[in-house]
């Protein structure tokens, strides 16, 4: 249960990591915001 | 499955397209960008019949085909790409029956394009109050067109405009004016040169370069410039522009001198009263103010009851997951991390709904023009133009669509600088800041018998701050920036109409729901990272935690909750964001805060709004009562001083920051995309940073 | 000298006689203000400037610099 309960948080914190890197480190070409999510925030 | 067909919607501003989108698409439609650029792109889906459905393009409103914003030019790049996905099968051109004049200039200048043509009559349940009579049939021979009366807002016609457009095959493709009566000799020529291509499609593509500049086109058009026939100057160019207008007009002009019929005896309207009273030298302000001051209330004091009732909700569901769920970090992770950062987003959601709410009421109603009217004047003395007005106020919700709103605004060196003081404006983000150190430092009280409390006054102040700060830049790039300025203005003065319930609610929904779905997704994941380095760390300070305070405090008798307190704060001190906290200590030591607000505020330069979940997250991780957040932040104590650490003096600093503090990667990066140049965020980042820091650091040392 | 919108007062109209191109936008055009058609003067904001007009119909706000190269002949 334990051990479960670590992986379950590392595939999250990896998630969100790949996340804010994709969204502010690598930010796709022209992605034209959108799909409503016009960046605003 | 049936068979699709597309379906442009087309028209003047202010003609009711909206409500005429909302009423074919009902929820069913979808807000997003035309590819590479930042133009809103509304589609949706309307059932024509049982087998035939219309995929509905909802283009930007545009007063003539001759593009002068890159609005306009989506308009035309739609119009002329044969080979596009969104090309329409059938154009639906929407006139409102009070300014069918103008209305029709659009619609000759589309018909000339040869793409079969609908003319939509809006509003058309005010021709009995205006007394106005249409000779329908007539405007249908004269126009080479099928003609629809509608109201959009009454629900009326709709089903007979769904009927034409099923038959959009049998309609009449023939222009109705002859533009190139206008210099026939070179359009002979240009027919020559281009025996397949629509003249008219030609015309516009060599115009645009007039007035735009780059448009992409498609590759046969290109060629054109290099072909071997006379090339006009650009002065030429506008000269059979304006040319091309007169003519339009004329033949406008001599088919509703037949056709349409206003009997003039009738039309003593609301218009006319309610601007002399709206736009009164005098009360026009004072009206103006007084909505201001309404709206701020409201977003102060309606939102207040949603908002303790989420907040204590949240508080209450994260310690229900630490006491139920088997130990270990997942669950720590949710009771942590995940539930306090959802909370940080989910309790402004009532906010920014009111504000959406007046924003697109004052839009929807035809006030907002009466503003841009009133302030012009002014405007134009700080280098702004009083379509600056609109930007400045939907800088309110948002910076990035207050950005783009400045593309109506004629002149260049005005819109450069609406866009570069805009950031300035109280935007939505900054609003749960606000809140939560107003509801910390400010007290409670009211003054004029309980009707203005001191938290709403110190928030409309701050508004009052972004305005006056951006309009004080304005003055001062305006003097600053070597741009020639030219003072172009014109704006339609629409007519009042009740707002439409629906268009409103549509408004609010979509802007809403992107402001949790976007800021959402980022607040969650910067909660998630905090969290995970907040809860780890090295060394043994952090790892035998446990063991040093209890040895430290042995000689006193502490309580075990006192001693837990203790091993909490000792671990996030030695965590990895204790270390990072540290580092960055010395840099806002001398405005008033510590290290976890330190943390809080880098965390925020990729948006505000992440400083009060960065907090939620950074003081519930270890400890074990779930508190709401205010009172957490409440009983922080200064570990220099003593004392509360949120108090007056580190409180207003922290808001002066806030105001100031360019903290928003996305309005960067719009910024870059509307004015072409890195140049312009790089100073609008550097200056507006360091004003932050110089006014934050000054209420500091002057209020402690 | 002969009169341009900006001479008029509140209620006042006359009739669009000529303009210099260089010095109107083709949007004002576009907005149907050309020589032949009537302009009423609705309201001003204080310093007359901008000035809300009716020209042809529609209903429009223009600055007092582009009011005064519009020439206009006065009725009544």
């Amino acid at each position: 249960m334990y051990i479960l309960q670590y992986i379950i948080v590392g595939l999250i914190a990896l998630g969100a990591i790949v996340y804010l890197l994709k969204k502010y480190a690598f930010p796709a070409k022209d992605q034209g915001c959108g799909d409503g999510d016009c960046g605003c925030h | 499955m049936g068979k699709s067909i597309n379906v442009a919607l087309i028209g003047n501003p202010n003609t009711g397209k909206t409500s005429l989108f909302n009423r074919l698409t009902g929820l069913n439609q979808k807000v997003g960008n035309y590819p590479g650029i930042t133009v809103e792109k509304k589609e949706g889906i309307c059932k024509l019949s049982p087998r035939l459905k219309a995929h509905i393009l909802d283009l930007p409103g545009t007063y003539s085909l001759n593009t002068s914003s890159l609005d306009e030019s989506v308009v035309v790049e739609t119009l002329l790409n044969r080979n596009s996905k969104d090309f329409p099968d059938v154009a639906v051109v929407i006139s409102d029956v009070e300014n069918l004049k103008r209305n029709l200039l659009l619609f000759t200048q589309i018909k000339d394009l040869e793409i079969p043509s609908i003319l939509v009559i809006n509003m058309a349940d005010r021709m009995q109050r205006k007394a106005i009579t249409l000779d329908i049939d007539l405007l249908e021979e004269e126009l080479n067109t099928r003609v629809v009366l509608v109201s959009a807002r009454k629900n009326q016609g709709i089903d007979q405009l769904k009927k034409a457009i099923i038959e959009y095959k049998s309609l009449n493709t023939k222009p109705c004016v002859n533009a190139s009566s206008i210099d026939p000799e070179y359009f002979d020529n240009l027919k020559k040169a281009y025996p397949k291509q629509s003249i008219y499609k030609l015309w516009l593509v060599i115009t645009q370069d007039v007035n735009f500049g780059k448009i992409d086109r498609n590759r046969d058009l290109e060629n054109l410039k290099q072909a071997s026939f006379e090339v006009k100057s650009e002065n030429d160019l506008k000269k059979l522009q304006h040319q091309e207008t007169v003519v339009r007009y004329q033949f406008i002009n001599g088919l509703l001198k037949k056709a349409l019929n206003v009997d003039q005896s009738q039309a003593k309207d609301l218009r006319s009263r309610l601007d002399r009273i709206l736009l009164h030298k005098v009360w026009g302000y004072l009206i103006f103010f007084a909505i201001l001051l309404l709206i701020f209330q409201a977003i102060y004091d309606w939102s207040s009851y949603p908002m303790d009732w989420i907040d204590s909700a949240f508080a209450k569901a994260s310690s229900w997951a630490q006491t139920t769920l088997p130990a270990g970090p997942f669950t720590d992770l949710l009771a942590e991390g995940i539930i306090p950062g959802l909370g940080g987003i989910v309790i402004f959601i009532p906010q920014i709904a009111i504000l959406f709410l007046f924003i697109a009421i004052l839009e929807e109603s035809g006030y907002m023009s009466r503003v841009v009217f009133l302030m012009d004047h002014i405007m134009k003395k700080f280098g702004l133009s009083g379509k600056s007005v609109v930007p400045l106020v939907s800088g309110t919700a948002c910076a990035i669509p207050a950005v783009m709103a400045t593309r109506n605004i004629e002149d260049w060196k005005e819109r450069l600088v609406t866009i570069l003081v805009v950031p300035f404006t109280t935007c939505s983000a900054r609003l749960p800041v606000y809140l939560i150190i107003i509801g910390l430092v400010i007290p409670e009280g009211s003054v004029l018998g309980g009707f203005l409390s001191y938290q709403a006054l110190t928030l409309m102040g701050l508004y009052l701050l972004g305005f006056g700060t951006a309009i004080f830049s304005a003055w001062v790039l305006n003097r600053v920036l070597p741009i020639k300025r030219k003072a172009f203005f014109v704006m339609e003065m629409p007519a009042y109409k009740v707002p439409m319930g629906k268009n409103v609610l549509i408004t609010v929904v979509e802007k809403t729901k992107s402001f949790v779905l976007g800021a959402g997704k980022i607040i969650m994941a910067i909660s998630i990272v905090l969290w995970l380095l907040a809860s780890h760390g090295i060394g043994e300070k952090f790892t035998n935690a446990d063991e040093l305070v209890r040895a430290e405090y042995a000689g006193q008798s502490l309580s075990e909750d006192e001693l837990n307190d203790k091993i909490a704060s000792q671990k996030l001190e030695y965590s990895f964001i204790g270390y990072i906290g540290k580092g960055i200590e010395p840099a806002v030591r001398p405005l008033g805060y510590d290290w976890k607000i330190g943390i809080a505020i880098v965390s925020s330069f990729a948006a505000r709004e992440v400083f009060v979940g960065t907090l939620a997250t950074i003081y519930s991780v270890g400890s074990d009562e779930e508190e709401t957040i205010k009172n957490r932040m409440r009983a922080e104590v200064n570990p220099i001083l003593g004392g509360p650490l949120f108090n007056f003096a580190s409180g207003i600093s922290l808001l002066l920051f806030y105001a100031f503090a360019m903290q928003c990667m996305s309005t960067l990066a719009i910024v870059k995309r509307e004015t072409n140049s890195w140049k312009w965020p790089a100073i609008q980042f550097t200056a507006m940073t360091v004003i932050a820091y110089f006014a934050a650091l000054a209420a500091y040392q002057l209020l402690s | 000298m002969s009169d341009t919108i900006a001479h008029l007062k509140r209620g006042e109209r006359g009739t669009i006689t000529s303009f210099d191109e260089e010095l109107v936008p083709l949007k004002l055009l576009e907005m149907g203000c050309l020589p032949g058609n009537q302009v009423v003067m609705m309201e001003s904001a204080p310093f007359q400037d901008p000035i809300y007009l009716n020209i042809n119909g529609t209903h429009l706000a223009i600055r007092r610099e582009t009011a005064q190269v519009i020439q206009i002949e006065r009725h009544g």
